[in-house]
């Protein structure tokens, strides 16, 4: 009797365990994935359909099919914000890029105070984009701001420059403080990808024979491009959603100067109330991710195949 | 015995220049490596100057580069005209949340996409890294007016939420690549040993990836403390300001009262600051297991 009722249990267990085994990498796998579909796939499936109606605030709106997209592609606003975020993207992810790789390889040598300077050169991450666009604000400053004074003494400039103010500088202001806030993270990640290229590739260069620019022409770029390319993609996605630091400096001004999408729709939803119109907008700027996505991945199946 | 001495001179000669060269090497490294810092922390050393800078010499032109006499009352000012330490709770209050969500379930995610093979595996990664590209922009709106429903807005709970779910993907992607590196005997061994599935996870794996763990907390640390698009947009009650979003209210009025300003930007960025210090060590580490490599 006492075997018998060991014997159930027994295969209680095993039963039990068979199934939990399977079940385990679900189960676990779970919160993540709700998370992500509550807060990000059905907004975003709420948003694309957002913008086939005419949303002024009220739940009841009325279906007006692409009459939200016609309207964006016929203002000439649209166009030029289009145009700013290209100009953004492109010229802050390379920025990004370029400066977050020489870093990476200043900090990669070693050095006494290596971990300080590390810890220097990531600090604008850490800083919030507020505290950023509050700080640059500051150093932009027309009559008080310190570039104005610094490029002054040393003859850069002779007229002090209006940095937020002038609507053909204003961008560049921007993406010089959206660089310095960015460029640390590219460089952590620089770093660790060019701490995993083995040193053996480098010792055999030397002994080769191989100049400095040699061994970073023919090992580091080729074994940073994994990680690199990932970047890179990461960057100009990224970038399309900058929003806190444009608007915390210039607002998407002056006169629309640095309105890049993510500030437009912003603006039309929470400044003018038209939802649907803004959500247009974003559905835009999610076809330009998609769209540079889509890219990538074309080249990445490339590079595989090779 | 005269082409052996030439030889023993060229020698001499060579590994002389070659120290000469070394040192200008050196030299020119170190010095490019001070004026980069110097560049980069710039701005962080102008918050500070102008935080500590008396009324008189705030606003000169040309600006004051050293502070004397040194003047805390602008922190004193701003504590007293803003409720910063409120704001500065509230900020811990929904990043360390955040923080513990994201990790949460990044870890099981992670744990999960790394080491089983079962249906939907591809998929869920698909999901995680597309979920990861999507621009934030536009899903603001129809997150704002779900929220509004749900009557999550407002309150903490519905930004922890969001915070922590947009630091899933890439807390998942960092923590799967450095549990891929981690052997699967031990997870095997402990199988062996009588362990349960849990048991695998909390007692083995995780401890062992600390530096990913550390590395995948900081960024979404950050990622919540930093946050300022969803938290203006959702937070509307004053006493439930966020440092972002009280920082970001100074600017705009007719007069700012510049050291008061930075004296503010100083101490919301403090906090921050020191975490980073404190852990950064492990940010390299977390990253460099090959979870970049893909």
């Amino acid at each position: 009797m006492h075997n018998n009722s060991v014997l159930m249990t027994d295969v209680n267990r095993f039963r039990w365990g068979q199934v939990e085994r399977k079940v385990f990498p679900y189960i676990i796998a779970a919160p993540a994935i709700i998370c992500l579909s509550l807060v990000v796939i059905s907004p975003l499936i709420k948003g694309i359909s957002l913008s086939f109606f005419s949303v002024k605030f009220a739940e009841n709106a009325p279906f007006i099919g692409l009459k939200n997209y016609i309207r964006l592609f016929r203002s000439a606003d649209f166009w030029h914000s289009l145009k700013i975020t290209i100009i953004y993207s492109a010229v802050s992810v390379t920025g990004t890029f370029c400066l977050g790789l020489l870093l990476a390889s200043l900090v990669n040598m070693q050095f006494r105070g290596r971990t300080i300077v590390r810890v220097i050169l990531t600090l604008p991450w850490a800083v919030s984009d507020i505290a950023a666009a509050i700080i640059w604000g500051w150093m932009f400053d027309y009559q008080f701001g310190v570039l104005n004074y610094l490029l002054k003494i040393l003859h850069v400039i002779k007229e002090p420059v209006q940095w937020l103010l002038n609507p053909h500088v204003a961008l560049w202001s921007a993406l010089m403080a959206s660089i310095w806030k960015s460029f640390p993270l590219s460089m952590l990640i620089l770093l660790a990808g060019l701490q995993a290229i083995p040193k053996e590739q480098y010792e055999a260069a030397i002994v080769d024979g191989a100049g400095r620019l040699q061994r970073f022409w023919y090992i580091t770029l080729p074994g940073l491009r994994p990680t690199a390319s990932i970047l890179l993609l990461l960057s100009i996605v990224w970038s399309f959603r900058s929003f806190a630091l444009i608007w915390a400096l210039t607002q998407g001004g002056p006169m629309r100067a640095t309105e890049t999408i993510a500030i437009g729709v912003y603006k039309n939803a929470f400044n003018y109330y038209d939802m649907s119109y803004a959500s247009a907008l974003g559905v835009i700027g999610l076809i330009l991710s998609l769209i540079i996505s889509f890219f990538y991945f074309r080249l990445e199946k490339a590079e595989k195949l090779k | 015995m005269t082409v052996q001495q030439g030889t023993i001179q060229d020698l001499r000669i060579r590994r002389r220049r070659n120290k000469i060269v070394k040192y200008r090497e050196r030299f020119f490294s170190y010095t490019g490596i001070i004026v980069v810092c110097i560049i980069i922390g710039f701005p962080l050393y102008w918050m500070l100057i102008t935080s500590l800078q008396t009324q008189n010499r705030l606003l000169t032109f040309p600006p004051a580069f050293w502070v004397h006499p040194i003047e805390i009352k602008a922190y004193k000012d701003v504590v007293t005209n803003y409720p910063i330490w409120q704001w500065l709770r509230n900020s811990i209050f929904v990043s360390l949340f955040s923080v513990l969500f994201a990790m949460l379930f990044s870890v099981l995610c992670g744990y999960s996409l790394s080491r089983f093979r079962y249906r939907g595996r591809k998929f869920i990664s698909m999901m995680i890294l597309l979920t990861q590209m999507l621009p934030s922009t536009l899903i603001i709106i129809p997150i704002y007016i779900i929220f509004r429903n749900a009557k999550l807005l407002d309150s903490f709970w519905g930004l922890i939420l969001s915070n922590s779910t947009h630091a899933i993907p890439l807390c998942t992607w960092t923590l799967k690549g450095y549990f891929d590196t981690i052997p699967k005997e031990l997870e095997d061994a402990a199988i062996v040993d009588g362990c349960n599935q849990w048991d695998v996870l909390f007692r083995i794996m995780l401890p062992m990836a600390v530096p990913a763990c550390v590395a995948a907390a900081i960024i979404s640390f950050f990622g919540a403390w930093n946050e300022y698009a969803f938290a203006v947009t959702f937070i509307s009650d004053p006493q439930k300001w966020l440092t972002t979003i009280g920082l970001a209210s100074f600017m705009g009025d007719m007069y700012t009262p510049w050291d008061q300003v930075m004296a503010g930007a100083f101490l919301c960025t403090v906090p921050a600051i020191v975490i980073f210090i404190i852990l950064q060590r492990y940010i390299v580490s977390g990253l460099t297991s090959g979870a970049i490599k893909e």
